[in-house]
């Protein structure tokens, strides 16, 4: 249990479905969970588990039919849909499975895209911004486009962005599945040493065990409900 | 959480960038919006510089005159002048004769031959200036040796003209000796530019050069503001037949005469613009749908929905600025030739106007810079709407999107459905105004438009088994891929539909107004010689022939019957009138005529009692019918005509009034004769005679004397003269429409570059994807040509009976000739088959692996 005292990240009750042909399809069935600070989270769960809804969710990108996911005592589900995008675009940092930079900014305008958001490049901004793109490896290679970098080298570009702009807590989305096991394991380390570096919460959803493995704690998503692996 | 900042400048380089990086797209955008731009600046331009110069020259020649004596047809005596004066009106007046010359010293341009008397016109007009050679009093010589004229510096300048220079004048057919006897040169810049067009004379030496001894054109007059006694007073003393007319008022019915023709050009010019639109509309509705994923990646990252549309927006005013200043630069180079376009089209209908220089106004760059800039953002809106409800969830699939599209077919086809009929509504509004008419046209062709989906859906699915069965897998491939990009392809279909159904409209209504002018100069010109005087309006000379010349054609051998006509300008409680009087027995029968109720074989009768004619466009200008009477003012003062027929008349969009010759001449003892129509017995060569009287009559006038075949050509001439502006825009529409297809394609076919990569590793050969692309832009081709048939036939159906009408007031023949539907859909198919070569050539030039790494 966590201490009542500790809790970051609170999911109370929370339900979601989706109609699929007419059908409705249980993603998350009042499913709850307690994520004390800190704490680096791992949701396993089979494809269609509902562990992407539940990142969309925490991340205020979908909506719930009911409960409640409060972050940092900000619930998201009493926000519109605007303050939801504006705490995202404060609270959030995100890293996809696709990496998803834009192809048009350089990994430089990438990282600090973030920064720009929030109004955050002067003030330190854009030295924390040099400071991460060096801890990615990637400072020499800060003006050129994304698309002549590798999966590896876009997912370091991808973790520096989620970062740069001391959100709340990183979410990242099966960061590895478009990796090979080396370089993916390289992103995990990369990810692990950031995020606890700068004491952040990190929340994985992975189907791998090996990136699970990096997690302090491990939690199933089944028929929309949580289960703790002991 | 609220930011104020308008977009995050990480945003505005990500907007920028795209743009650059989608270089031939965004370049093929900024050309389509430069085109229309261009187009629109440059009529503006033709407009307000023909415009601003019949301003200048009425300026120079109305100068401060508040008031204007003028005769209502017949002659203005200079003894009406000395009588004003000797009668002791205490107000400053001055005579004027104003008449058009040319001379071949002067490049046979038509100038103002303007008589003045320097010693009371000074406080009217003052051209002399410090530089003017001419001393403030004028000259010995310009007020006593015949023949001598002030002209200014910049026209003797141009014209290579010194002081002592002789130039021979041609004034109304006849030729005369002049000199160059002082030059102008004034301070202000405006009256430099009003002297371009005017030659200055004493008032003794004009009447002597234009054959008016002892008759003015007009009395200028400067009244104070409470004028009434005065007023009162003059108008006793002018004698009957003599009107009193304000200057402002005779200013405003010159500008309502050109105004339709300006306002259609006006109007046709936007076509390019709103052409130019749906190339936009289109672009971005693809950019979008190709950036939902990034969109989708930015909202995940905290981009407001406002943000994306704003970020949208902002490519399109980047493109919108840039596209708009070269259109207006554009516009300015090619205004040159549209202004002598504009001008010579106003001198064959309307009046004469000298050009001399295109007029850059600020006002019109920066309207069509506006403008440019506001329609693309306004065609924005859409696409940048679509990009803000990406939801961040990371993009809709295309499948679904598209599935979309096509479930919004029919919503869209019924809400074009509901415009037409809006439009309908529209034309059926109990006012018979041109904008409503615009208006009426734009809602229909922009529901037509918004049918170009479902009729393309039901089109390629008629198509799918032939295309099958003519090409095989391909041909089966070729109308899904089509129907799978419905969003896109239909928006691109539906704009080179709308400019091929404009080529179509505009040629019809074209081809029904020659074909109708064909038989009416059949039924109307029934003379085998016409005889008249050059003059500088092409549709209808007012230029009195030599009386000597009527008296040797009426005996001249071989000539059975000679028919007489008198135009001239006569004054109404409507404004000027033009009036014809004709002593031609058959009128009745060889006039068209819209509305009569007596027998056609009395009307010559009747009128010889005083019924009057009424052209159409006079009749409709007036609102008036048969049956109801004309009030003109003649020399014994207004009189009631009553209005016994309407007949359809070509000649002029002011129209006029037909009266008999002899009822003319009783009312206005002027026996004054401006055309001459000769009729010869069968059989006799009407060339041989007109060869013979060409050579024969004894006259210092020269005149054109020429055959009815020769007189017909000579009006086809002009008509086709008065339609190469509108051809020009026509094909400036389709050139604009072309590039939108070519964008489209080029597009469509870059986003399945990953579709055809794979088709590629699959075996497909480059010669086959060649077929593919081919056949794809050709079936696109096919369906805007075969949509723009009859989106073209209502179109021109929308011309002729609505804005010609309304414009004109001429009812036209509806000639739906088959060249214009088949020339039209050939156009269609090869703006399609051209634009589809580049990307058939891209793409079968890659290589399928680069093609399947495409992101």
């Amino acid at each position: 249990m966590v201490d009542s005292q500790n809790i970051f990240l609170q999911i109370s009750d929370l339900s979601k479905t989706y109609l699929e042909g007419g059908n409705k399809r249980i993603i998350l069935d009042q499913a709850s969970l307690d994520v004390p600070k800190g704490q680096f989270l791992a949701i396993h769960g089979k494809s269609g588990s509902g562990k992407t809804t539940l990142l969309n969710l925490i991340s205020g990108i979908d909506n719930a039919d009911s409960g409640r996911i409060c972050i940092d005592s900000i619930c998201l589900t009493g926000l519109n849909d605007s303050d939801r995008t504006l705490f995202r675009r404060k609270q959030i940092g995100f890293v996809f499975q696709f990496f998803n930079l834009i192809p048009t900014l350089t990994v430089w305008e990438n990282i600090l895209l973030p920064l720009d958001l929030n109004g955050l490049t002067a003030n330190g901004g854009r030295q924390r911004a040099e400071e991460l793109l060096e801890e990615v490896g990637l400072d020499l290679r800060k003006n050129i486009y994304p698309d002549r970098l590798s999966g590896g080298e876009q997912q370091r570009v991808a973790i520096a962005r989620a970062l740069v702009h001391n959100p709340l807590i990183v979410l990242a989305d099966e960061p590895t599945g478009n990796l090979d096991e080396e370089t993916g394991r390289s992103v995990m380390n990369l990810l692990e040493r950031l995020t606890r570096g700068l004491g952040k919460n990190l929340i994985l959803v992975t189907h791998s065990s090996d990136a699970a493995a990096y997690a302090d704690r491990l939690v199933y998503l089944r028929e929309g409900k949580f289960f703790e692996k002991a | 959480m609220a930011r104020s900042n308008l977009l995050p400048p990480s945003l505005i380089r990500l907007a920028w960038r795209y743009v650059f990086k989608r270089g031939w797209q965004s370049a093929l955008m900024i050309l389509g919006i430069a085109l229309g731009v261009a187009v629109m600046v440059s009529i503006d331009l033709a407009n307000a510089s023909s415009t601003r110069a019949f301003e200048l020259s009425t300026e120079t020649v109305t100068g401060k005159a508040t008031h204007q004596i003028l005769p209502s047809g017949g002659e203005l005596d200079d003894s009406v002048y000395i009588n004003l004066r000797t009668a002791g009106v205490d107000v400053p007046m001055a005579p004027v004769i104003s008449a058009y010359v040319s001379s071949p010293q002067m490049g046979n341009q038509a100038f103002q031959l303007l008589g003045i008397d320097p010693f009371v016109d000074r406080e009217f007009r003052d051209y002399s200036g410090a530089g003017s050679s001419a001393p403030a009093e004028y000259s010995l010589d310009f007020l006593t040796r015949p023949g001598a004229l002030l002209v200014s510096a910049d026209v003797a300048e141009r014209f290579g003209l010194s002081v002592g220079a002789a130039l021979s004048l041609e004034n109304d057919g006849r030729s005369v000796e002049a000199y160059v006897a002082g030059l102008l040169l004034p301070d202000d810049t405006l009256t430099r530019r009003s002297l371009q067009g005017v030659l200055l004379a004493d008032i003794s030496t004009a009447q002597e050069l234009t054959g008016r001894i002892g008759r003015l054109d007009r009395i200028d007059l400067i009244l104070p503001t409470e004028s009434n006694a005065i007023l009162g007073q003059i108008q006793d003393l002018l004698p009957d037949g003599m009107l009193l007319v304000d200057v402002e008022s005779r200013k405003g019915s010159v500008e309502e005469m050109t105004e339709a023709f300006r306002l259609n050009l006006s109007a046709l010019s936007l076509l390019a613009l709103v052409v130019g639109l749906f190339l936009i509309y289109n672009t971005m509705t693809f950019s979008v749908v190709q950036r939902r994923p990034l969109f989708g990646t930015l909202r995940s990252l905290g981009v407001t929905r406002r943000e994306v549309f704003l970020l949208v927006a902002f490519e399109a005013v980047f493109v919108g600025v840039i596209g708009s200043a070269f259109g207006v630069a554009l516009g300015v180079l090619l205004g040159q030739n549209t202004v002598n376009l504009v001008t010579q089209t106003i001198n064959d209908l309307y009046f004469t106007t000298t050009v001399r220089e295109l007029g850059i106004q600020t006002g019109v760059l920066v309207k069509g810079f506006c403008l440019g800039l506001l329609a693309a953002l306004a065609t924005v809106i859409p696409p940048a709407i679509e990009a803000a409800r990406v939801e961040p969830r990371a993009a809709l699939l295309r499948s679904g999107l598209e599935n979309k599209a096509r479930a919004a077919v029919w919503l869209v086809a019924a809400l074009g459905a509901v415009l037409i009929i809006l439009g309908y509504l529209v034309f059926r509004l109990p006012f018979d105004n041109l904008i409503f008419g615009f208006g009426g046209t734009l809602l229909v062709l922009t529901g037509l438009a918004m049918l170009a989906a479902i009729g393309m859906l039901g089109l390629l699915k008629a198509l799918a088994p032939v295309t099958a069965r003519m090409f095989g897998y391909l041909g089966r491939m070729a109308p899904r891929n089509l129907i799978s990009a419905l969003s896109r392809t239909s928006v691109a279909v539906a704009a080179l539909m709308v400019a091929v159904a404009v080529t179509i409209g505009v040629s019809l209504m074209i081809n029904s107004f020659r074909y109708t002018v064909g038989i009416w100069l059949e039924q109307t010109l029934q003379g085998d010689i016409y005889i008249s005087a050059p003059s500088f309006t092409a549709n209808q000379s007012l230029v009195e022939i030599d009386p000597a010349v009527y008296r040797q054609v009426s005996d001249w051998p071989g000539v059975e019957r000679v028919d007489l006509l008198r135009s001239t300008q006569v004054y109404s409680p409507y404004g000027g009138l033009q009036l014809s009087a004709s002593n031609n027995l058959d009128i009745g029968r060889e006039r068209i005529f819209k509305e009569i109720k007596i027998p056609k074989e009395e009307v010559f009768a009747a009128m010889q009692q005083g019924g009057v004619l009424l052209t159409e466009p006079l009749a409709n200008r007036l609102d008036l019918q048969v049956g109801e009477y004309i009030e003109i003012n003649t020399p014994a003062g207004a009189q009631l005509f009553p209005i016994i027929g309407v007949y359809y008349d070509y000649s002029s969009s002011q129209g006029f009034v037909m009266m008999e010759q002899e009822v003319y001449r009783d009312h206005w003892k002027d026996a004054a004769i401006t055309a001459i129509a000769l009729r010869l017995p069968p059989g006799v060569d009407s060339d041989l005679v007109t060869e013979e009287l060409i050579a024969g009559i004894r006259s210092d006038q020269n005149l054109i004397i020429r055959p009815n075949q020769a007189l017909r050509q000579d009006v086809m001439e002009v008509f086709d003269r008065t339609f190469r502006i509108t051809g020009a825009l026509r094909i400036l529409a389709t050139i604009v429409a072309f590039i939108g297809v070519l964008s489209t394609l080029l597009l469509l076919q870059l986003e399945k570059q990953r579709e055809i990569g794979i088709l590629k590793a699959l075996g497909l050969s480059g010669r086959e994807l060649w077929r593919l692309v081919m056949l794809e832009t050709s079936l696109m081709g096919l369906i805007a040509g075969i949509l723009a048939a009859p989106t073209g036939y209502i179109l021109s159906l929308i011309l002729i009976r609505v804005i010609n009408l309304r414009s004109f007031g001429w009812t036209l023949q509806l000639s739906a000739q088959p060249g214009a539907f088949i020339f039209s859909i050939a156009i269609a198919l090869t703006a399609a088959l051209l634009a589809g070569i580049p990307p058939a050539w891209r793409l079968s030039r890659m290589a399928a692996a680069d093609a399947i790494r495409y992101e």
